[in-house]
């Protein structure tokens, strides 16, 4: 997986001070977080619902071959194919020849993070394809040719206006020639362009939310209906996803299905809940005449029985991402993967090493609100910690940074010699201050001050008073 | 070695680990279909949830009354009488439309009407059930512009499990049509500014008639 996330410090910056993108980053609040929220309480079995989805979830995981090979049989049983891929070059190269042996030349593709993860539009477009993004926000950064910056909401980092420009550019290739900035015109007009590519394509590529062992089927949630399109309307349907996607039966489904759609956006179900089981039927009036499944690893099986093992139970809903105080501020560009925010923290590293993401566990606060928002569950404060402990044990950080870690533990172990420390640390803060606040921290403390003030401690410690409180 | 075999040997080494088996027993579904909810309760809260996902309804009394709820509909949004049926509706009274063909070119146009049978309505979301067939061409469900789904009452369920129960006609195993679409409300997107818009790439307007008959 090609990353860009060592520059993390030097995007989140420039993030923090775009002004476009900060305005577009509001919308989080007010949409996802209040829509989810809402759509929780009108559900007073919710909580049962988690617990039933992580331990789907977690049951899968612990049989994840057998579930797998009962999947690739169904799957044949209904005149579909099903194809394994150890990593994303093995996968893009059965994709490309599955179009080949079509003689597939132009492609509707719906939202799939996975084809993001392994490049998959770039090779095709290489070997002559034409491919059409048609979830609006995927076919809007393909214009742009830009990366994804969410993972449920892929233009979440533009304005209606950047959206315009585009189209305004774009477009005119079509025949049109205004340049709309109403949003319902701009909707409308991207469905005129992409109505076209639907009924002039041969092969209909999609993810897969998940896949089902006991029917072999494929299930796509979108709000759109543009994977429904894709999938009856060309010859081909490939079904291109992770090897971890896969749930024992249909009526597992429904349960993940509650959970899903409530934490990513706040609707009790989208639009379209679709199930594709294999080709067209003899007596089926209409359907693609191949069906196939490719089945990604990339890392996932790596991590099966690891410290990281819970994290294959994620289904993508995005709502770490969403209430995540880091991602809202920065957004997911600054993470340079397709995956960002607390799940991408630590996907990103599991699938493309810790090398070259050392940033992104560390940006983090440890606040939980990812945890607690987790529909099947996952501790992701725990394993971005797992990860922080990797990176240390490898003496991956800057030489300061592991020295001051050094000094901290030094610290810390000892409690009279941490008390000693807070009591300094509290004298000199006071000296500092300015009316009750320090502007200007000396040496790494700086790093702080350098966005903020810091609050000078006043009284006593916490422990002083405890002390003091108990002695009564 | 395979791709596929050697997934499936690094999957088994691997989830012989304790990690990997974490979780005990399984946890029962909460979600239980009511028992004692009688045909009205569960017309009532399949209308309600459907009006919240932004379709709209309407209700006749048998299903010869189909082409009248379509003509009252287009003539009251001011649109042309023109439709596209679906083949299982051939039998009703369609004289009053223009019966349009399903081209290419017609089916690339905007403004198209489209009728079709649902199989399944589920009360919990609201949703509409259409299924692949021999009698259904499902690309009609998604091409148009202003969808009418025709649904008898007797097949509102309570929850999607239902449908599944009613697949499996009393077998182990679900009989899977080769497309099943639970559609609820028209097509939208939110992706501008977070902001939904009806009418993406799928239906602007979702109007489903319900026979009571």
């Amino acid at each position: 997986m090609e990353i860009e996330s060592s520059q993390f410090p030097e995007k989140a910056a420039a993030a923090l001070d775009d002004q476009v993108l900060q305005k577009a980053l509001d919308h989080i609040k007010h949409g996802f977080v209040d829509a989810r929220r809402t759509a929780i309480e009108e559900r007073p079995d919710f909580e049962a619902l988690r617990d039933h989805a992580r331990s789907i979830r977690m049951h899968t995981l612990g049989h994840l071959g057998d579930y797998l090979k009962q999947f690739e049989a169904q799957v044949q049983a209904s005149g579909g194919e099903v194809h394994w891929a150890r990593d994303g070059v093995e996968a893009r190269e059965i994709v490309a020849k599955i179009c080949a042996d079509q003689g597939a030349r132009r492609i509707a593709k719906s939202k799939s993070m996975v084809s993001e993860e392994i490049e998959l539009t770039p090779h095709l477009e290489k070997a002559g394809l034409q491919v059409t993004e048609t979830d609006l926000g995927e076919y809007i950064i393909q214009l742009r040719q830009e990366r994804p910056s969410h993972i449920i909401a892929p233009v979440i980092h533009l304005s209606k206006e950047q959206v315009a420009d585009t189209f305004q550019e774009q477009h005119r290739q079509y025949g049109f020639t205004e340049r709309q900035t109403d949003r319902a015109k701009l909707v409308a007009e991207a469905r005129q362009v992409l109505r076209q590519r639907f009924l002039e394509a041969d092969v209909g590529i999609t993810g897969a939310n998940f896949l089902i062992a006991e029917t072999g089927s494929a299930v796509v949630v979108t709000n759109e209906g543009n994977a429904d399109l894709g999938t009856s309307l060309p010859k081909t349907h490939i079904v291109v996803t992770g090897i971890e996607k896969v749930v024992p039966t249909i009526d597992d489904v429904q349960t993940l299905l509650r959970v899903l759609v409530r934490s990513a956006t706040g609707q009790p179900t989208t639009s379209y809940v679709s199930y594709f089981t294999g080709p067209k039927r003899p007596e089926d009036k209409t359907g693609p005449e191949g069906f196939h499944v490719v089945l990604v690893d990339n890392g996932r099986s790596k991590l099966v029985g690891s410290e990281f093992h819970e994290m294959l139970a994620c289904i993508r809903c995005g709502a770490c991402l969403n209430h995540c105080p880091v991602y809202a501020n920065v957004g997911g560009h600054a993470y340079g993967s397709v995956y960002s925010g607390p799940m991408g923290a630590v996907l990103t590293p599991a699938f493309a090493g810790i090398e070259g993401a050392v940033h992104l566990p560390n940006a983090s606060t440890f606040c939980g609100r990812c945890e607690e928002v987790c529909p099947v569950r996952i501790p992701l404060p725990k394993m971005l910690r797992h990860w922080r402990e990797r990176e240390f044990a490898a003496a991956l950080p800057r030489p300061s940074v592991r020295w001051g870690l050094g000094v901290w533990r030094m610290i810390a172990t000892r409690p009279a010699l941490y008390r000693f420390t807070l009591r300094i640390a509290g004298w000199v803060m006071r000296r500092l201050a300015d009316q009750g606040w320090v502007k200007r921290m000396p040496l790494a403390a700086g790093g702080w001050t350098s966005g903020r003030d810091m609050k000078a401690p006043s009284g006593a410690t916490f422990q002083q008073r405890w002390k003091s409180a108990v002695s009564k | 070695m395979t791709a596929r075999e050697q997934i499936l040997d690094d999957l088994k080494r691997l989830t012989g680990a304790p990690a990997a088996s974490q979780d005990g027993g399984a946890v029962s579904p909460p979600f239980s279909p009511r028992a004692n909810v009688s045909a009205r309760e569960l017309q009532e809260l399949f209308l309600d949830r459907c009006g919240r996902s932004r379709a709209t309804s309407s209700i006749v009394e048998s299903r010869r009354a189909v082409p009248e709820a379509i003509g009252a509909y287009l003539s009251e949004q001011n649109f042309a009488e023109q439709l596209i049926v679906g083949e299982s509706l051939n039998d009703l009274d369609w004289s009053a439309f223009v019966r349009i063909e399903e081209t290419m070119e017609r089916l690339m146009g905007d403004g198209l009407s489209v009728v079709t049978d649902a199989q399944f309505a589920v009360a919990e979301t609201g949703s509409i059930v259409a299924m692949s067939s021999s009698a259904c061409d499902s690309r009609l469900n998604f091409l148009a512009e202003t969808h009418f789904a025709v649904l008898s009452v007797a097949s509102i369920v309570a929850t999607p499990e239902d449908v599944w129960r009613s697949l499996r006609g009393g077998k182990d195993v679900v009989d899977m049509p080769r497309a099943v679409s639970f559609i609820t409300g028209p097509s939208r997107t939110a992706d501008i500014e977070q902001t939904i818009e009806l009418g993406a790439h799928g239906p602007r307007r979702l109007h489903v008639i319900l026979v009571e008959d």
